[in-house]
């Protein structure tokens, strides 16, 4: 009600570097999404855009910017994704535009951002996943390493953080590459 | 003694803590055994091996499960918060734990309560949270890779993943990017840059700097980053100067990885095994107290 | 005819590729693989199914697994 409870709901000031604005097509489409997230269990908050990403939707949804891959792919799941996800602290932040493809002969190792994933060109078994720093990136790699590609589970099915995003752009460059 | 923070990929695993040892493929801690894998338990076998070798003290360790949701981490910030206060670590070593604001200024501010102010490095997640936190100045030591390095050096980036473009190309010019990351005061008291060369840097910029022997394979290899990791903060606790001490990881974990004969495929574990062979063919041995 | 791999020691992926290749390169009809870890027994047998192998028997042993595949 008013100037002061808004005050009060402000996430503090050191806190949004952790946070992003998920950015959706127009204002149903943000509703449907908040109702997704919540009854999922995650913490955001519905909010207007900075003038910097408004599209002429009035409502963004702030999120903890890490988890950004769990929390597109259950957007996904639900027909409700955003058409883009950017850091509160520098809305005009994009996502790293790096992938980069290796060839160590029978191998292949393609980065994309901080992560890199290796398959062997014969069999496309993937045989290792390097990089990151979140913990899901362990579990990522004990997951994938030795299954082929076709077997593997993509990572936004069973990965959560930033790295683990960056290690599914990598796995379909890798699909990509491997299927011609 | 150190002290290792770090994570197991493995929910459920128990938050454990204690001196760990390593026996062929597993590390023991308390009634836990891991297997040595990239993460955390790579970085404690190979510290394990490296200590072993100068016949040094083994680490104690803090690990916890965490597969990515955060919750095993947030038991384990929650823990040091109590914990630390009463340890006498003389160092204390960050690794794969989840990126938490409130959680790493818990643990800072435990550090700070400690009666010794330990030796500080992070590596991973934590080496992220310390740049997001604005606190990587407060750290002794931060192994980047090139990418890490750009995220550093970029001061409006929260995460390698968001590292500006016009930046994260500038791969190749890794003297600005660590000019550039220590002006916006987000480097540790020494930088060790992984790569095709490796640079031991500080605040007046580069230090030094190895580049053989290079095993291309090595890139590929999950865990290699943990080792170097592991490898010079075994050095350091058994006395090594700090400088010396980055230095000659970078030779080791090269050397490790060149007589392991590795293909990307291999697993990180084979590098390890070589790490005593690499100490003894470069002719370091002991502490140096 | 049946050949053994040991792969015991071996961190994954290196137990799926010696099976790979020992069923291209062999021209046996029946391997047997021996394994240390769950994981590896797991890929081990997903990789042999892969190339229209049958496992047809997995015995546990005092250290790991001992996996029987043959030919479909």
């Amino acid at each position: 009600m008013g100037f002061f409870s808004n005050r009060k709901n402000q996430t503090p000031k050191e806190n949004l570097v952790e946070r992003g604005f998920l950015v959706f097509e127009n204002t149903s489409e943000v509703i449907r999404a908040e109702r997704v997230l919540k009854g999922n269990g995650w913490k955001i908050r519905v909010k207007g855009p900075p003038a910097e990403i408004r599209t002429g939707c009035d409502l963004v949804i702030e999120f903890p910017l890490l988890e950004e891959l769990r929390i597109l792919s259950i957007l996904e799941e639900n027909g409700t994704s955003p058409i883009k996800a950017v850091p509160v602290t520098d809305p005009l932040l994009e996502p790293v535009n790096l992938l980069k493809t290796t060839d160590f002969g029978a191998f292949i190792m393609i980065r994309a951002a901080n992560m890199k994933i290796c398959i062997e060109k014969e069999t496309d078994i993937i045989v290792n996943v390097s990089g990151g720093g979140c913990p899901d990136v362990p579990y990522l790699a004990l997951e994938m390493v030795g299954k082929s590609l076709s077997e593997c589970p993509n990572p936004s099915l069973i990965g959560h953080t930033l790295c683990g995003y960056a290690l599914k752009l990598a796995f379909e460059e890798g699909i990509r590459l491997c299927s011609r | 003694m150190f002290a290792v923070v770090g994570t197991v990929p493995r929910e459920g695993f128990p938050l454990v803590s204690g001196t760990v040892s390593v026996n062929g493929a597993k590390i023991t801690i308390g009634d836990e055994r891991v297997p040595v894998n990239r993460g955390t338990p790579a970085l404690l076998a190979a510290f394990c091996r490296t200590s072993s070798t100068l016949g040094q003290d083994n680490p104690f360790a803090y690990l916890t499960g965490d597969t990515g949701t955060g919750e095993g981490s947030r038991k384990l910030y929650q823990h040091l918060a109590q914990d630390l206060p009463s340890r006498d670590f003389n160092g204390l070593v960050l690794h794969y734990i989840m990126p938490d604001l409130s959680g790493h200024r818990q643990t800072m501010e435990a550090v700070d309560r400690m009666e010794k102010h330990p030796f500080l490095a992070a590596d991973a997640g934590a080496m992220y949270v310390a740049k997001m936190a604005g606190l990587a100045n407060r750290y002794d030591l931060l192994t980047p890779d090139l990418g890490e390095l750009a995220f550093l050096a970029d001061e409006a980036a929260p995460h390698p993943f968001y590292t500006r473009g016009f930046i994260m190309h500038e791969e190749n010019r890794v003297e600005h990017l660590i000019e550039r990351a220590y002006f916006h005061q987000n480097a540790s008291n020494f930088l060790m840059v992984k790569g095709q060369t490796d640079y031991l840097a500080d605040s007046t910029g580069i230090l030094g700097t190895v580049n053989s022997p290079w095993v291309a394979a090595l890139e590929a290899i999950g865990g290699t980053g943990d080792t170097l990791t592991g490898v010079v903060s075994a050095l350091i606790s058994a006395g090594h100067d700090i400088g010396d001490a980055c230095l000659e990881a970078f030779q080791v974990n090269r050397l490790a990885g060149h007589i392991a004969e590795p293909d990307p495929s291999t697993q990180v574990g084979r590098i390890i095994d070589c790490i005593p062979e690499a100490l003894e063919e470069l002719g370091i041995s002991g502490g140096r107290f | 005819m049946s050949g053994t791999l040991d792969a015991r020691g071996l961190s994954c992926p290196q137990p799926v590729m010696m099976t790979l290749q020992e069923i291209k390169n062999s021209g046996t009809s029946e391997i047997q693989i021996l394994v240390d870890t769950d994981t590896s027994k797991e890929n081990v047998s997903r990789a042999a199914a892969s190339q229209g192998w049958e496992v047809t028997r997995i015995q546990d042993t005092d250290n790991g697994y001992r996996i029987c595949i043959r030919k479909g």
